[in-house]
């Protein structure tokens, strides 16, 4: 017998229903038919059984936090019908150091036996989001060749 | 060492017993298969060149006597499931990457865990002033842009 805080929806059921549609899912016909997820606790906004948030209990997600820091949010497994109050988010700020982030989230997640299939997704998602968070080099200037080359030698002579 | 690979198009090198993508990066071995595997060849509808009413687009001939249909010499050859290129090739732009279309800062995000895998195609219905966010989001993440020119930048 489900108690109250359980979902009397199984989880396969769920997926069964929302994989072939869903408001997550970006299909596009480009490049073979690609199909990707905007779920917030999907790792690798890959649309698929194992990534999908909304469909398991028990989901990760990594985002980008304030001033160049990683959060880390998780599912709880009580109050399952209640996704607003059915949050856990611990974040890192910028100036902590990315193995030591990446030991937080293995521990939060990973360690504690809360979905340790996820461990080098929610890593390998972190460590991608902190080098977008790092300031980019400005593109080169393009060489000019040919007559553009000569145009602009005879301008600054 | 993948130069000297003698290949066929539609096929991938083999190198020690296994294939060259197995083992190099897919760009390199792009490199080395020849354009034709990259670009793409049409069939025309049979009789398309004679009568401007007939268009290209293919349809099989189904008559009794049609020549294509029975595949004589010096016929128009018809398409079959053997001019399928190779599936590790499929899809696939010189750059190794595949496209994907955006239309928002927001459709770049998901290619932040794909930016090997995947290049951004900004859709063409998009302004300039737009398309600079869009560039912009998609350098932060790593992520390529294939059009990244398109509209945003000027002749002098």
């Amino acid at each position: 017998m489900a108690d109250h805080h359980q979902s009397n929806v199984s989880e396969d059921l769920i997926w069964e229903i929302c994989r072939s549609n869903n408001s997550y899912l970006v299909k596009r016909k480009s490049g073979g038919g690609s199909q990707f997820s905007r779920d917030p606790l999907n790792l690798m906004n890959k649309h698929s059984r194992k990534y999908a948030g909304f469909v398991n209990n028990k989901a990760v997600g990594i985002h980008p936090a304030e001033k160049g820091g990683v959060t880390l949010t998780t599912k709880k497994h009580k109050h399952l019908n209640r996704p607003a109050a059915n949050k856990n988010e611990v974040s890192w700020g910028g100036n902590k150091s990315g193995p030591k982030i990446y030991k937080g989230i293995v521990n939060y997640t990973a360690k504690q036996g809360y979905r340790a299939d996820l461990r080098q997704e929610a890593v390998a998602r972190a460590s991608a989001i902190r080098q977008s968070q790092r300031p980019k080099k400005e593109d080169p200037e393009p060489k000019l060749r040919g007559s553009k080359a000569k145009k602009a030698e005879e301008k600054a002579s | 060492m993948l130069r000297g690979l003698a290949c066929s198009p539609n096929e991938i090198p083999l190198l020690y017993g296994r294939l060259a993508t197995d083992i190099f990066p897919i760009q390199k071995v792009l490199d080395t298969l020849t354009a034709s595997s990259i670009g793409t060849k049409r069939f025309n509808r049979h009789q398309s060149d004679t009568y401007k009413c007939v268009d290209a687009n293919w349809r099989k001939p189904k008559g009794i006597d049609n020549r294509v249909r029975r595949r004589f010499k010096g016929q128009a050859a018809m398409p079959s499931i053997g001019y399928g290129s190779n599936k590790k090739t499929r899809h696939l732009m010189p750059s190794g990457h595949k496209a994907f279309l955006v239309h928002n800062p927001g459709d770049v995000d998901l290619l932040l865990m794909h930016n090997k895998t995947f290049a951004a195609e900004i859709s063409h219905a998009v302004s300039s002033r737009k398309r600079v966010d869009i560039i912009a989001k998609a350098k932060m993440l790593g992520v390529k842009v294939t059009n990244a020119k398109a509209r945003v930048t000027t002749e002098s």
